[in-house]
This record gives C-alpha cells, sequence and structure tokens, in this order.
C-alpha cells in the first residue's frame, strides 16, 4: 500500500535533522553529522537511514521540505556571488553611508556593520523618480547599453535600487529589461521586485544580499533535487520561508533573501503547530543552545511576524550592527544566554553572566577542551543537574571537579568558597538575564506575560525552562518530545505563502479606494500566478490584507489587518479602529486630534495548511530503576533528587519535583514546587504548584 | 520569584545584579515607549531623548539605555532643581513637575523634562523622569540666529504640570498658545507623563518582588560599587594635568575653547580656563550640558561598562567660570547648543591622548550638521523636517576612523526617500567625500558631499542651517593630519553661511560638504595595501597617496 509521506530536512551548522511523517503524525525522525562541504550527501545519508527505520520507500514521498541556512553563512562568511550595485546618479554611497548610527553610543572602538558590494563596483545612472512617483528623468538606452558595457566580464550578479522605485518602478524594470538582453547570464535582482517598500537604505540592503546569493541557491537547490531523486524521492521540493511559510524551489530561487532565517522559523513554527495541538492560546518558545537563546511569542497558534530582520552583525546583540533586510521574518529575539556563557565579576563587583561565550570550543571547562573561564554549563553540572556520565547520551564525559575549580577560583571569594552557592548564582543570573529579555519584549508588544505557557526546546532549556518561568509569573512549561528535531517537523506544517507590499501614502480620510482596488487586484494576479506554478487553485488560496497605519509624521507604523472582500469607503472605519485598538494595547494611550495616515498596503497569500501532524506515535513504556543523585534546589538544599526518562511515565502520573528528566539529547529539571506529567505524545507537562502560585 | 531571606539584598553580588538590570530595563521600556509614539521628528527619526529613575532624595540610579548622552547627564541634576523649589516634604501622589529651563536641564528650550515622585502607599520611593527634544517650542526654531534666549520661544520655568493628579490646564493653554505645533507637543508631554508613570509603577512592584525593605541601602550600595569602580578605572590613567585647544567657527567670529584635564589618582577636573567668552548668537551652552558630555567622553575611553549614576558620576569635576561659552549665562541665547557642546568629547579625547594615547580617537566632525525645514504645504498642512547630516569621526589608535557617523550623539539620519515625503527637498546626491578624512597611519573617517534643493513650490518655507567647522578642520593626533573642513555652498559655489536662517519662497540649492575626522600617526607609516585599497575605492586621491602616504608605485 502506499502511503503519502513527507519529508522535512533541516541543516543546521552542527547537524542535518530529518523527519518523515504521514497525515497521523511522525514515522521517524534522524540526526546525521552536516557536511558543510556537500551538504546534499549528508542529506541522502540521513534519507536513506531515515527510510529504513520507517520501513518505507522512497517512491512513497510525496513532498519534500528544506530548511537551510546556506544564506546566513554565505552572507555571514562574506560567499555570495560577485556582485555589483546600480542605483539612481548621486546616490552609489547611500549603502555606505547608511543611517550614520552607531550601534553602542560609549564604544569608541566600534566596527562599522558589512557591507557586500564595494565602492568600486558600484555604478550610477542618470534616472530619477520623485517622492510623488513622477518620472523626473527616466532611464535613456545609450545609458543603460554604456552600463552593460562598464560591468566586469566576470560579474555574476546585480542589484538594482532606483530611489522611490517603490512608487514607481518603470525605470528599474527598463534597465533590468535592457541589460537581461545584453548580458544574459546576470542574475538580475530589482528593488520595486524584491522590496517595494519605502527607505532607500533599507531596500537597497534587502536587493543586494537577495543577488548575492541567488547564484549559489539556484544550483544548490536544482542539485538538491538530483540528490534526492538519485535516493528515488521525487515529488515536491519546498524551501522553508524566514515567516513560517514554505515556497517551490523554483520561487525560493528567485527570491532567496526570504529564506536567510529559515532554520529559526521552522522550530518556531513547530512550537506553533505544537500550541495548536495541545491547545495553548498563548505561548512563548523559548531556545536556549550553547551561545544563545532565542524567544519568540506565540498567539492562538500564530508567532509573531516581524518586517525588519537584520543578517550579519558585527556584534551579535547589537541591533543596527548587522545588514539590514526587509523580509517577513518570525520575530525572534536573540539574547547572549547560552550553555557556554561566561561567568565573572563586573567592575562592581557584581555576578555577571555573558553574553561573552565560550561556544563550543573551547567550550565549558568541563568539556575538558581547553576552557578556562566558567560557564553556565559548568554551574549546571555542580548543581547536580547534568549528569558528569550521560552527557549527548554518554558520549561526552564532563570534568565536575575541573567546573568545580573554576567556579571556585573565579567566584569563590565572593561566595565563601561555596561553589555550590556560586553555581546557583551563575544558573540564577542567567535564567534572569533571559527573563529580563523577555519582560522588555513583552512590554514593547503590550502583553502580560502571566497568560502564557513556555515551551521549551533546545539543548539547554530543559534546565533553565522553569526557573525562567518563575521570573516573569508563568505556570507551565512544555518541554516537547523529539525537541532535537523539533525545527525539520516544524517544517512539515508549513503553507505555502507569499508576501507582497506596496507603499502609497493616504492620509485615512483620503484614501483613494480606486487605486488601493488596482494595487491589491495587482497583487493577488501575481500571488494566482505563482500559486498556479505550484498547482494550486485560485479557490483554495487563503488572502490576508494588511496596512502599515501611523499618526501622520510619526516614524514607526503598526500592521493593521482589514478585510479584502470588502475593501472600500467602509473599510475606514475597520482601519481606524483596528488602529486605536493595536496602538492603545502597545502604548497604552490614545492620542486623538492628529491624523492617521497609510504608508505600506501588504498581502499575505497562502495555500492550504498540509495534512500533517506533529504527533508522535507512544512510546513503549518501561520501568524505571529508581535511580537518585544529589542535586541543589535552594527551597531544599543538596537532595538526592529522583532521576526519570518520560517512558517511565504512564499518562496521569504526576511527578512532583524536585525531579530530574534525563534523556539523550536533552536534561529536563522539575524544581520543587513544580510538578510534571506526561501527554499522549510524550510532551513533558510542568505546572506551578497552585500555591506557589503568584498570580 | 521569592527572595531568599536568609541573604541581604545589599551584599550579595547576584540579587543586586538581578535589581540592577531590572532598573536599567525598566528605564530602557520607559524611553523604547516614548520614542515609538512620538510626534517630534527629532524623537521618533533620531531618538533625541532620556529616562532615568532617581532615589527619593533625587539623585539619579539608573538610565535608559538609548538616547543621546547630552541628555542623560544633565538630567542627573533636573529632579535635584525641582527639589530645590518643591521641598521633598510637600509632595504628594500625582504630581508632575515640569521645566525646559536651559540652565536646570539640558541646555535649550526644545528640551523639556518631565518628572514625577514616585510613591509606594505614602512613602516617597524615588522619582521617574524624561526629557525629549520637542517639535516646536515657538521662537526662531531650531537655529542660531537669536540674540537672546528670549527670541528662542517659550520659558517653562520649574512648575507643576499636575498638582495632585489635577492637570494645570493653563499651563496647558500657554503653552499651546506659544508653540506651532501645539497638538505634537501636548501629545509628547503626555507620552511623557505616561513613561514616567509606568517605570513609577514598575519599579513599585519590582521592590514588592524582591520585598525590599530598606531600598535606602540597596541604592547606596549601588552608589558605593559605581563610584568604586570609577575611582579604581581612573586609577590607571597617569597622573597630570593636559591641555588642548579646539577651535571652532563661533558664528561671525572662530571662537576656541581651552580645555585642561587635570587627574589626580582617583578624581578628574576638567578645567575650561581660557576659552572663550559667551556670545550674542544661539550656540552658547549651559554649565550642565557640558559637563554632560565630558563625562559622556570620558567613560568612552575610561570604565565603559560602569554605569553612570550619582555614585560614578562624582569622580568628575567641571571647573568653568561663568560666562563662558561652555558656560553662558542668562539671558544667552542657546538654542543651537550642541553646535559647540558636542565638539566637547572630541577635545576630550584629544586631551586624554597625551595620557593614554591607544584609548582615545583623534578629533572629528563633531556636533551633526542640521538642515530643518519648516512651512506648509499648498493644502495648509503643516511640516516640519530635519535632515540630518554626518561628517567623519576621527581615527582610533588601531582602526580608520568611521566615516559618516554621527558623535557624539546617538541619533540618526532620516532616509531621502522619507524627507522627500514629507517636506519639499530634493537630493540630488549624498556621496563620500574623496580626501576628506585626515592622513595618518590610521586615517580619519570621511564626510560626505550632500547636494539638494528645496522647492517649497508655491507656499513659502524656512531653513535653518546648523553647521560647524567651516574654518579649522578636525586635528590629527601624534602627526596625524587634521580632517577636511567643511563646506555650505549655494547654486554655482557661492559660499553661504553655515548657521543662517533664511526664508525660501522659490528654490534654494544647497550643497553640504561635511568635515572629516582627524588622522592618527604619521602618514607614511599606513599600511601600503591599505593606502593602495583607499586609492582603488576613491576614498583618498592619487595625488593624497603619492605626496601624503608617499605612495611609489
Amino acid at each position: 500500500m502506499s502511503r503519502k509521506l513527507r519529508l522535512g530536512v533541516d541543516i543546521g551548522g552542527t547537524f542535518t535533522d530529518l523527519v518523515l511523517a504521514d497525515v497521523v503524525g511522525v514515522l521517524a525522525t534522524e540526526k546525521v553529522l552536516t557536511n558543510p562541504r556537500n551538504p546534499i550527501v549528508a542529506i541522502v545519508e540521513g534519507v536513506e537511514r531515515l527510510l529504513a527505520q520507517a520501513g518505507s520507500d522512497a517512491s512513497e514521498i510525496v513532498d519534500t521540505v528544506h530548511g537551510t541556512t546556506l544564506v546566513t553563512n554565505a552572507v555571514i562568511e562574506g560567499k555570495g556571488a560577485k556582485t555589483a550595485l546600480v542605483t539612481t546618479k548621486g546616490f552609489r554611497d547611500v549603502l555606505e553611508i547608511g543611517r550614520e548610527w552607531r550601534y553602542d553610543i560609549y564604544d569608541i572602538d566600534l566596527d562599522p556593520p558589512p557591507i557586500l558590494i564595494e565602492r568600486g563596483s558600484r555604478y550610477e545612472i542618470e534616472e530619477r523618480v520623485l517622492a510623488s512617483g513622477e518620472m523626473r528623468v527616466p532611464a535613456e538606452a545609450p545609458a543603460i547599453e554604456q552600463l552593460a558595457r562598464t560591468l566586469p566580464a566576470d560579474l555574476e550578479a546585480l542589484a538594482v535600487c532606483f530611489l522611490h522605485s517603490y512608487v514607481n518602478p518603470a525605470n528599474e524594470r527598463k534597465v533590468r529589461d535592457q541589460l537581461q538582453e545584453l548580458r544574459p547570464g546576470l542574475a538580475i535582482s530589482i528593488s520595486s521586485d524584491v522590496a517595494p517598500e519605502i527607505r532607500e537604505v533599507e531596500r537597497m540592503s534587502t536587493t543586494i544580499v537577495n543577488a548575492y546569493v541567488q547564484p549559489l541557491v539556484r544550483p544548490y537547490l536544482s542539485q538538491l533535487r538530483e540528490g534526492l531523486s538519485g535516493a528515488g524521492v521525487e515529488g515536491n521540493l519546498y524551501v522553508f520561508l524566514s515567516n513560517g511559510g514554505v515556497v517551490t524551489a523554483e520561487q525560493a530561487s528567485d527570491y532567496p533573501v526570504r529564506i536567510v532565517e529559515s532554520g529559526p522559523a521552522a522550530g518556531v513554527t513547530g512550537a506553533a503547530m505544537l500550541s495548536r495541538h495541545i491547545d495553548e492560546e498563548h505561548v512563548v518558545a523559548l531556545d536556549m543552545g550553547g551561545t544563545t537563546a532565542k524567544i519568540c511569542f506565540i498567539d492562538h497558534g500564530q508567532p509573531t511576524i516581524s518586517r525588519d530582520f537584520e543578517v550579519a552583525r558585527a556584534y551579535r546583540f547589537k541591533p543596527g550592527s548587522g545588514i539590514p533586510l526587509k523580509v517577513a521574518s518570525v520575530e525572534l529575539l536573540e539574547i547572549g544566554a547560552g550553555g557556554g556563557s561566561i561567568a565573572g565579576l563586573s567592575e562592581m563587583g557584581l555576578l555577571r553572566v555573558g553574553p561573552a561565550s565560550a561556544g563550543a570550543n573551547p567550550g565549558p571547562v568541563s568539556y575538558g577542551l581547553g576552557g578556562t573561564e566558567p560557564t553556565v554549563t559548568d554551574a549546571d553540572l555542580v548543581l547536580g543537574y547534568l549528569n558528569p556520565d550521560y552527557f549527548l547520551g554518554g558520549r561526552m564525559k564532563l570534568d565536575l571537579d575541573g567546573a568545580t575549580s573554576a567556579i571556585g577560583r573565579v567566584l569563590g571569594a565572593s561566595f565563601e568558597g561555596n561553589a555550590v552557592r556560586a553555581a546557583w548564582g551563575i544558573h540564577r543570573v542567567v535564567n534572569e538575564n533571559m527573563a529580563n529579555a523577555l519582560r522588555v519584549h513583552a512590554a514593547e508588544r503590550g502583553v502580560d506575560t502571566a497568560r502564557y505557557a513556555l515551551l521549551a526546546s533546545g539543548g539547554a532549556s530543559g534546565l533553565h525552562a522553569c526557573r525562567v518561568a518563575e521570573a516573569v509569573r508563568v505556570d507551565r512549561v512544555i518541554c516537547p518530545r523529539g525537541a532535537s528535531v523539533f525545527s525539520a517537523n516544524g517544517m512539515l506544517m508549513a503553507p505555502l505563502t507569499f508576501d507582497f507590499v506596496r507603499t502609497r501614502k493616504f492620509a485615512l480620510d483620503t484614501i483613494d479606494w480606486d487605486q488601493c482596488r488596482r494595487l491589491y487586484d495587482d497583487m493577488k494576479a501575481q500571488a494566482v500566478e505563482l500559486m498556479e506554478k505550484s498547482r494550486i487553485k485560485a479557490e483554495n488560496i487563503e488572502f490576508k490584507a494588511s496596512c502599515d497605519m501611523r499618526i501622520v509624521g510619526q516614524g514607526y507604523e503598526i500592521e493593521v489587518p482589514f478585510s479584502l472582500s470588502a475593501m472600500g469607503p467602509d473599510t475606514v472605519d475597520t482601519l481606524s479602529e483596528g488602529y486605536q485598538e493595536i496602538y492603545l494595547r502597545l502604548y497604552g494611550r490614545m492620542t486623538s486630534g492628529l491624523g492617521v495616515e497609510v504608508l505600506n498596503w501588504r498581502l499575505t497569500a497562502s495555500g492550504p495548511r498540509p495534512d500533517s501532524s506533529v504527533a508522535f506515535r507512544r512510546a513503549a513504556q518501561t520501568t524505571g530503576e529508581g535511580k537518585t543523585r544529589l542535586a541543589y534546589f535552594p527551597e531544599t538544599g543538596q537532595v538526592e533528587t529522583p532521576v526519570l526518562a518520560r517512558p517511565q511515565l504512564a499518562l496521569g502520573t504526576v511527578v512532583p519535583g524536585p525531579a530530574i528528566f534525563e534523556e539523550p539529547d536533552t536534561t529536563v529539571i522539575v524544581p520543587p514546587n513544580w510538578t510534571a506529567q506526561i501527554d499522549q505524545d510524550g510532551n513533558l507537562i510542568i505546572d506551578r504548584k497552585r500555591e506557589a502560585r503568584q498570580s | 520569584m521569592t527572595v531568599n531571606q536568609n541573604i541581604s539584598l545589599d551584599s550579595d553580588p547576584v540579587l543586586l545584579e538581578i535589581f540592577w538590570n531590572r532598573l536599567s530595563s525598566l528605564v530602557t521600556e520607559q524611553a523604547v515607549n516614548i520614542i515609538r509614539t512620538s510626534f517630534s521628528p527629532l524623537v521618533r527619526e533620531a531618538g533625541d531623548i532620556a529616562t532615568a529613575l532617581f532615589d527619593r532624595k533625587g539623585r539619579m540610579l539608573a538610565h535608559g539605555q538609548t538616547g543621546t548622552p547630552g541628555h542623560l547627564i544633565p538630567m542627573t541634576r533636573t529632579v535635584l532643581e525641582f527639589l530645590a523649589e518643591f521641598p521633598i516634604d510637600t509632595l504628594k501622589p500625582g504630581d508632575v513637575f515640569i521645566t525646559n529651563d536651559p540652565w536646570k536641564t539640558t541646555g535649550h528650550f526644545f528640551d523639556i523634562t518631565v518628572a514625577s515622585p514616585i510613591f509606594d502607599g505614602g512613602t516617597l520611593i524615588g522619582f521617574a523622569a524624561s526629557t525629549a527634544h520637542h517639535a516646536d517650542i515657538g521662537g526662531t526654531g531650531f537655529g542660531a540666529s537669536a540674540n537672546d534666549v528670549f527670541e528662542e520661544g517659550l520659558f517653562i520655568p520649574v512648575c507643576k504640570m499636575y498638582d495632585a493628579g489635577v492637570r494645570n490646564d493653563t499651563l496647558f493653554r500657554l503653552i499651546r498658545a506659544n508653540v506651532r505645533e501645539p497638538d505634537a507637543v501636548v501629545g509628547d508631554l503626555d507620552a511623557q507623563n505616561a513613561a514616567n508613570e509606568a517605570a513609577g509603577r514598575a519599579m513599585r512592584e519590582l521592590i514588592h518582588e524582591y520585598a525590599i525593605h530598606d531600598l535606602d541601602a540597596v541604592v547606596e550600595e549601588i552608589f558605593l560599587r559605581s563610584e568604586r569602580a570609577a575611582r579604581q578605572a581612573l586609577r590607571e590613567v597617569p597622573n597630570g594635568s593636559y591641555t588642548s585647544v579646539l577651535n571652532l567657527d563661533g558664528y561671525d567670529e572662530p571662537i576656541k575653547v581651552v580645555l585642561t584635564l587635570h587627574i589626580r589618582d582617583e578624581e578628574i577636573e576638567a578645567d575650561f580656563t581660557g576659552t572663550s567668552p559667551q556670545i550674542r548668537k544661539g550656540i552658547n551652552v549651559c554649565e550642565n550640558y557640558t559637563f554632560g558630555y565630558v563625562a559622556f567622553a570620558l567613560r568612552c575611553a575610561i570604565g565603559r561598562e560602569i554605569p553612570h549614576n550619582f555614585g560614578s558620576l562624582s569622580t568628575f569635576k567641571l571647573n568653568a567660570a561663568p560666562g563662558l561659552i561652555v558656560s553662558c549665562t542668562f539671558p544667552a541665547p542657546v538654542a543651537a547648543r550642541h553646535l559647540v557642546g558636542q565638539m566637547i568629547p572630541g577635545l576630550v579625547l584629544q586631551t586624554l591622548a597625551q595620557a593614554w594615547p591607544d584609548k582615545v580617537m583623534a578629533d572629528g566632525a563633531g556636533s551633526v550638521w542640521g538642515v530643518t525645514l519648516n512651512g506648509q504645504t499648498r493644502e495648509g498642512r503643516p511640516y516640519a523636517a530635519v535632515a540630518l547630516i554626518a561628517g567623519g569621526i576621527g581615527a582610533r589608535s588601531a582602526k580608520d576612523g568611521l566615516s559618516t557617523m554621527q558623535y557624539p550623539t546617538g541619533t540618526r539620519c532620516v532616509p531621502v526617500e522619507v524627507l522627500e515625503l514629507e517636506a519639499p527637498f530634493i537630493y540630488y546626491g549624498k556621496e563620500l567625500l574623496t580626501d576628506s578624512g585626515g592622513a595618518g597611519r590610521f586615517r580619519g573617517g570621511l564626510g560626505q558631499r550632500v547636494t539638494l534643493e528645496v522647492v517649497p513650490e508655491g507656499s513659502s518655507c524656512v531653513v535653518n542651517l546648523v553647521c560647524d567647522k567651516t574654518r579649522i578642520g578636525p586635528q590629527g593626533l601624534f602627526d596625524g593630519l587634521p580632517g577636511q573642513i567643511g563646506r555650505t555652498l549655494g547654486r554655482d559655489g557661492v559660499p553661504v553661511h553655515p548657521k543662517q536662517r533664511f526664508v525660501v519662497e522659490d528654490s534654494q540649492y544647497l550643497v553640504l560638504e561635511t568635515p572629516g575626522g582627524g588622522g592618527y600617526g604619521d602618514p607614511r607609516q599606513r599600511d601600503r595595501a591599505a593606502v593602495r585599497r583607499d586609492l582603488a575605492l576613491g576614498y583618498i586621491s592619487e595625488q593624497a597617496a603619492r605626496e601624503i602616504y608617499g605612495l611609489v608605485d
């Protein structure tokens, strides 16, 4: 019998994760080492092992969804194509001048954000469109011919970005069409296609990144298709987007800038799917890894989407130090809190943890790979939270004595020589760092953390999640089963999605609805054409319209949804009310007497959600051996704490904290005042005891 | 999270760190909320704002991690000024104070400070305050042309905006009647007040969450540790007295700012003896603003991680006799005080170089250039736009200076497309300026040439230019050459006064060339590959490569 199987493949820096699922749920998961030089080899190997594990045949796979860090890495490592920029005469330095902003006001030693195209490869052409859209200077054929002759012979890609092209793209299109004829091999990206919205620096850098990676992405995806085909996997190939949707491989090749945040976005989509599956309306996903922790709010099963993103930051946690991108991506807050975060005393004699990290190499002191500075992982080991003999399922032995003495050496004097107390200090400060970031992020979005459940995925999350939850008044923590392939799993759940935007400024009371209808008709037609290429019929497309609104003259816009079918003069009320409601939630006040205007008009088109499930088949129950080990909790001091594994738990069994769940790829700490139970999919649900709750 | 009761907060390095971080993040939240909702173009696009929390005696405890240093540090004293007028024992819940007194806050009328006492039950526990650069304050606008402070607009002395929760309607009517954009100004005042309230609420919750019974002890511990760390950091700088001179355009006549840094063990005194007296145009600086930029620059070089608060700032002393251009007296005009005030960090670092050559940078363009536009569209809609244009920053001891970067402010430029959409600007170019960076082993950052036209189309508008360093460029260090001077030109290269205010009827064409940063070290010692790269990219000319850098091939 032939089943319809779906395959998820997520390439990360260290591991490539694979998931095979059918409509009922996950059939098999696999993890293979990433081969940075030839990632496709590792994929093919993984697929074969996966199929063997599931007892399935390659021909049963109908869809493959792929997430990759290829784009991000190419940009970070500067390994994109040989790319040039063409822009309006007088503006080639706009890219380098940027927003003239130092992302750290005190650091006189800072480096400017990276730029991908140096001055010598930035060309100018006589052309000009005004802010109104009026064509002041048309791009003339002789100038374009001249340009074609000037561009270097070995040029692979070209970004075209003219002032105000978001309102009138004629010059950009003309240059593209004519150059394409004169230089057929050149991959040309124009800004009015890639990111048609106001603000030239951001639009330009987005277009450049698109051009820069395109010549890599296209052949990579066709090689992947061949590789899969060689393994017997045919069917559709989709690529996962930064915004939580998927597109076909062909479309990903046209707009590769949209897959920048592919991997992390997949993790968030996994979390969103799980939240729907277990009926949690408000979830904050916490993914704590070796160097950083990532946080994302998910409401009603939908992750928050941001329209501003940065890649290749010079300083990882400093907004403004990277290349700005105008692409929709899941809004991930990344902070310098991970297992490798280094602890020490600040100038003020206070305990400081991170953002400096020992990373994976040399890593924490306890790895025994040469690290000397105490880290969060070392503290977790000293506290008894990690098992020195069962780290990564026993593949790596941890050095407890080394960790203890490093903590004593650096922090001993401040803790009367008590390494366990110092370790608790490290554990607590890193938790507070995450909690603080979460709080500020929640405040920016105008939400109350107490209404949320915390979903802990990623290597170190389970060790810290309950304490972070306590600090932000959250009463439920969920540790999903299959956390290690969470991203790959998430990818299988995403629908085909396209985002469109047009900039047209109108005062709310003077919107030209005929013009808007034309804008939307145009965007919809584009969407339908793209969807049909993936054999999705127009009637199955879900359209969501929204616009970016602001009080006249304000610099920040708020995205307000509205109904496309009822679009017209009556929409003004919807927009006005929607704006007021969101504004009030975000800022707690409403100012009257000032006009509201609309700047950008957006359309998101989604295909049907795939017929997949995050459910895992229930694992066979095993009996426990009644293991315990000594662990420290401030409520109890050091106590013998039960060490368990999920399969030991029967449905409905409630395990009171303190307890430790230990598995090859993750450890979960259930502190005192919390209780754990397992749901039918094998997810751990950890609740704060009623008497310990604050709200 | 409940606090482990056997540990007292003031001595525990974990709890104190956590409490401290929370304070800092809640004032940052306060700032973010104001920026996002502001109607003032300088606040919303450029982040020209500051927020802070104070203890119950009015001493600054923590400030937001965003905004401009010129606001942050002067604000340290503002709450004390409020308390001088309204003694602590008269304060009531719901009181809100306001002022824009340049001598008591941040040096010009545009910046309005709003502060509220924070009560917990009936007990005063501290203050929340914010300062924002408002869209308008009447008078001659954001320029240097006024002859005294009375011409510069509305003076709001220290007074109550709310008295025990009752709005001071007379004050609001007075403000509305005196500014060009009443809705924007009042809207922003409300935003400041709302943000203060939110910060106060958050501080109250924090104290409850940590069950802090003796907040004073915690506050004293924070001040003590900050001061101790600041003193420790200063110990590393060699003792001595170091002097240098900064020459500026002035308004019509050049001025000079003379700075001597006296470094004695754990204290620094900034002595401005020898500096030009105040003048009759609006570039005079009040002492508090000067102090702000001295302290800011010192933090850039010494103990960057040590937060500014009442404790750490006590190690810095200012010596500036009343009546200097950096310590002007009432009623000197001050509207464009940043033109001189923001030059001070460059001077401080240049002076400090004599003691600490590795931790500084050469002087740069300093105060960011500005072109402000005020007018009305033909439909009668008023607009106000500010184009900020940065020059180059000075070279560092081991890196080139940053090109076209705003320093010392933490502001940013508004995109060309936004400016053209909002106001009658047409830009013809925005380009890096070849050879503008001072030559050196490490080159100064490049300035830029902005070519634009103001075309009000059927209605007139007012343009204010605020530009400096058009007579003498930013100085280099250790044989590094100065950066190129700035230029302000009209059509056909006709010079335009760099601090002019003029009415435009038809059109005004402007070419603005910002100064480059000073170089660091002998240009002939510059790495040859770096010289060739600069030449290839057009950062320097062939002539400069040959004659100044001594490139032979």
